[in-house]
């Protein structure tokens, strides 16, 4: 967790209901960066499209939900959790599992064809092919923001 | 215990509106670009300066972003061209329902070209498709060269780079070359232009290459 998130954890009211405006204004208060977190508005969307599918399967319970960031998504993995943890705190969902799996830039060679990440944070392109040595990469993949699953409990 | 697979985007609210916006500008054969860079690299004076360009009859129009005021719809209304500024009270970003509201006010009939000037910010407006054919990330002399490297999601996602106030380059410390050499580093096909709105050096290169990109968008679409 960021220092800047973590202030903010500590500081936040307790046994206050946190919804997604009151985040807003303790981001502000707390000037966390320039600007708000957009982390905020996705893990909104994230917990929004979970509850959605929990809640078209009867009697369900959500106990966990999966996502997938890329390293060239724009999002913090640090700010999302943060935020997520925000929004679900004090709800029906604050027991909810999020696990975060973060992709690293994949590379795909021009000239042997083989696929590689390049360096497990780096999104930057320098890397040459493990392989063969070439220089001439391509971008495969790394700006993933996908959920990938829940976990519900049935009755 | 059961484990559903859902496999979609987390943005996939904004992304059926963007690609809506895209189909909606290549029906109506408008070229919309997107700029996007951090608060004070020159977004609102380029577009000052390329609308000044402009003939009086040419169908171009501008949406501006802010946090806060109406201060750069009033600077570039100036220059007699439709022009809507969309204050985003606080949000970080503009997404695509402020886009399709705001464009309920215009016929993209009328339009050719759709300016769209971003909230000054490197990381949120990244993840937003707005429909645009492009996206154009401004960084200017008087900012870090390693900015391709901190912020490399808009790097990797804008087709060309701006390097603005380039007139100060020989007062400040900003080796243009290794910011050149980041953002390749990031995304090796990216076009890179250098533009000084005060001297004026630089913008035929811009202007070309908005000429260039609008003649492709008009290809594009009589082909279809």
């Amino acid at each position: 967790m960021s220092p800047q998130a973590h202030r903010l954890t500590q500081s936040r009211p307790r046994g206050l209901h946190v919804h997604e405006s009151s985040i807003l204004s303790a981001a502000s208060a707390f000037d966390v960066g320039a600007t708000l977190m957009h982390e905020v508005g996705i893990a909104t969307s994230i917990l929004e499209a979970s509850v959605a599918e929990t809640a078209r399967r009867p009697g369900a319970r959500l106990v966990a939900i999966g996502v997938r960031v890329g390293v060239l998504s724009g999002v913090d993995v640090d700010a999302l959790r943060f935020a997520f943890e925000c929004l679900v705190a004090d709800t029906e969902e604050q027991r909810v599992v999020f696990t975060i799996e973060a992709c690293p830039r994949v590379n795909r060679c021009d000239e042997c064809g083989h696929e590689f990440p390049s360096g497990s944070e780096s999104p930057f392109t320098d890397a040459p092919c493990p392989l063969c040595e070439s220089r001439r990469t391509r971008f495969v993949s790394g700006d993933q923001l996908d959920l990938k699953f829940i976990e519900v409990e049935e009755p | 215990m059961t484990v559903v697979r859902m496999e979609e985007k987390v943005l996939n609210e904004n992304q059926r509106i963007a690609l809506d916006l895209r189909r909606r500008f290549e029906e109506n054969h408008v070229l919309c670009l997107n700029l996007v860079s951090s608060p004070g690299s020159g977004k609102t004076t380029l577009l000052e300066s390329t609308l000044a360009s402009f003939r009086p009859e040419e169908r171009v129009a501008v949406l501006t972003g802010d946090l806060q005021t109406e201060n750069d719809a009033r600077r570039l209304m100036r220059y007699g061209f439709p022009v809507q500024q969309i204050v985003t009270g606080g949000v970080c970003h503009l997404d695509g329902k402020m886009i399709e509201r705001a464009l309920e006010k215009w016929s993209l009939q009328d339009l050719d070209i759709l300016l769209i000037e971003n909230v000054g910010n490197l990381v949120c407006p990244s993840s937003y498709d707005l429909g645009e054919e492009s996206k154009i990330v401004l960084l200017s002399v008087t900012e870090g060269e390693d900015k391709p490297l901190k912020y490399p999601s808009i790097f990797h996602k804008s087709a060309l780079l701006v390097l603005t106030k380039v007139d100060l380059l020989p007062y400040v410390p900003f080796d243009i070359e290794a910011a050149k050499a980041n953002a390749r580093s990031v995304h090796p096909e990216m076009e890179i232009l250098e533009v000084s709105c005060s001297t004026g050096k630089g913008m035929d290169g811009w202007l070309g290459w908005l000429r260039q990109r609008r003649a492709a968008a008009g290809v594009q679409t009589a082909e279809r």
